[in-house]
């Protein structure tokens, strides 16, 4: 008995508790405060350490940890549930009417005036998008995952993710265009 | 390549996703198309922000204490564990010495973040006056795995807590490097005026402790003494080794001025062979 337990001990934490990063990661960028990513990523272990004989070896461990995460997330601190497809259409729309205008003399401006954007604010920009899209945008690009890891672990197809992330980047570049309005570092067109 | 089918590649482009074919229509597309080129690059310019600004952190040490602590509660419950075999456990294979130590560093961090470390915390832990070294290195076993003995240095280096002891406890204090263990503490203590030495090795998911006192004064019997059997062994063979209650053996041995007491979930054969391989000159 004795030797059973310390047998799942021992594989647990040889498989399990090596992506304990990554877990961390997102739950930080999901949560957007440290405690609530302790609490979650905590969780999420002991459950997984529950269900250690409902996880079928050699299959993709880090996207069962990740479910088992998200569920949790989903379950505890989620605030609102939207559907990915449906949402803030407009912010993409009002990007897209700003298209054409650009040189690349534009985008250098760009860039320094997002330079000059703090961290804070980069975050809280990744905080203020859709569910879906912040999963996509936090695993591929803080993350980087590739997109084939993180369609196993959203369960979607490649295409999906891709798009995602396209959309998910166009919002984020949406809303730090406007902190760097509010802040001054960009004229009023 | 159209705008539309441009625009369909543009973040697979930022991400290198794109096949060789691909990236030369796509290349030629952007340079022949300023709008397209200039969504390309905006796309671009923000991954590299997010990237170069939002960088991965590690998880806090607490909160890996905390899956371990969790994780370990509803077995080690049940008792110290089980005592593997020497070859077995010789024959482990250092993986992950990174992860080793820091769910190692996390285990001991954990200890600490729940008892504040005052010494005196070890004189309430079970010490009972009178008591042979034997039972006294056990009782302090068990505190170890409860936490009520808190290391005061914990290090991945035997020198650093080697530097601890230094002036400390009036006898030399052995930290030997002791094989596949990741962490070693420390604590020094002061019992009914005897200077006292506790050192706790990591080793994998269980500790080592190691028990140390003035040889002479607990020849003595001043205030710790030896039973009998350990005496003699220690005469005639400089070793003895016993089982605590719950089954951790014990090994007694003397080096030098100082008198030592082991203590670990394996057999007693299995752990004096884990001493006598880290216990040589050099090896420190």
């Amino acid at each position: 008995m004795k030797t059973e337990a310390s047998e799942k001990q021992r594989s647990f934490e040889r498989e399990a508790l090596p992506h304990t990063d990554l877990l961390y990661n997102y739950a930080l960028r999901m949560t957007n405060n440290s405690a609530d990513a302790d609490d979650l990523v905590q969780e999420t272990y002991l459950k997984a350490y529950r269900f250690w004989d409902t996880y079928e070896q050699g299959t993709n461990i880090r996207a069962w940890l990740f479910r088992i995460l998200r569920n949790s997330y989903i379950n505890c601190y989620r605030k609102e549930v939207r559907e990915p497809d449906k949402v803030e259409y407009d912010d993409v729309k009002s990007l897209y009417t700003t298209r054409g205008e650009g040189t690349a003399g534009r985008n250098d401006l760009q860039e320094l005036m997002f330079g000059n954007l703090l961290d804070d604010e980069i975050t809280n920009a990744i905080a203020s998008l859709p569910d879906e899209f912040r999963t996509v945008v936090i695993l591929c690009d803080i993350e980087t995952l590739t997109y084939e890891e993180v369609a196993t672990f959203m369960e979607c197809p490649l295409g999906t993710v891709r798009s995602r992330l396209h959309r998910g980047r166009k919002l984020l570049r949406g809303r730090l265009t406007e902190y760097a309005r509010q802040r001054g570092l960009v004229q009023e067109q | 390549m159209n705008c539309r089918e441009f625009s369909h590649c543009i973040t697979p482009a930022v991400d290198g996703r794109l096949s060789a074919e691909d990236q030369s229509s796509f290349q030629e597309h952007a340079r022949l198309c300023p709008p397209c080129r200039h969504d390309y690059e905006e796309e671009r310019s923000l991954a590299a922000l997010i990237r170069a600004r939002l960088r991965p952190v590690r998880v806090p040490a607490g909160v890996l204490a905390s899956i371990l602590a969790g994780t370990l509660e509803s077995d080690a419950l049940r008792g110290p564990g089980p005592a593997r075999g020497f070859t077995d456990f010789l024959r482990r294979p250092r993986a992950a010495p990174v992860l080793a130590f820091l769910l190692s560093f996390a285990a001991i961090v954990y200890i600490l973040s729940r008892h504040a470390p005052p010494p005196e915390g070890v004189e309430a832990a079970g010490f009972v006056p009178g008591s042979d070294i034997e039972h006294q290195s056990a009782s302090n076993y068990e505190a170890v795995l409860k936490g009520t003995i808190v290391p005061q240095v914990v290090s991945d280096r035997p020198e650093n807590v080697r530097n601890y002891f230094e002036g400390k406890t009036g006898f030399p204090v052995y930290i030997p490097a002791m094989k596949e263990c990741t962490l070693v503490g420390g604590i020094a203590n002061d019992y009914h005026g005897m200077r006292l030495a506790h050192v706790l090795y990591k080793h994998g998911l269980q500790f080592i402790y190691l028990y140390q006192a003035c040889r002479e004064s607990v020849m003595r019997g001043d205030t710790l003494h030896l039973s009998r059997t350990a005496k003699n062994d220690l005469e005639r063979t400089g070793w003895h080794c016993c089982t605590a209650p719950d089954g951790a053996a014990i090994v007694l041995w003397v080096r030098g001025r100082t008198i030592c007491a082991a203590v670990a979930p394996m057999d007693g054969a299995h752990l004096m062979a884990h001493i006598a391989e880290a216990d040589v000159p050099g090896a420190w």
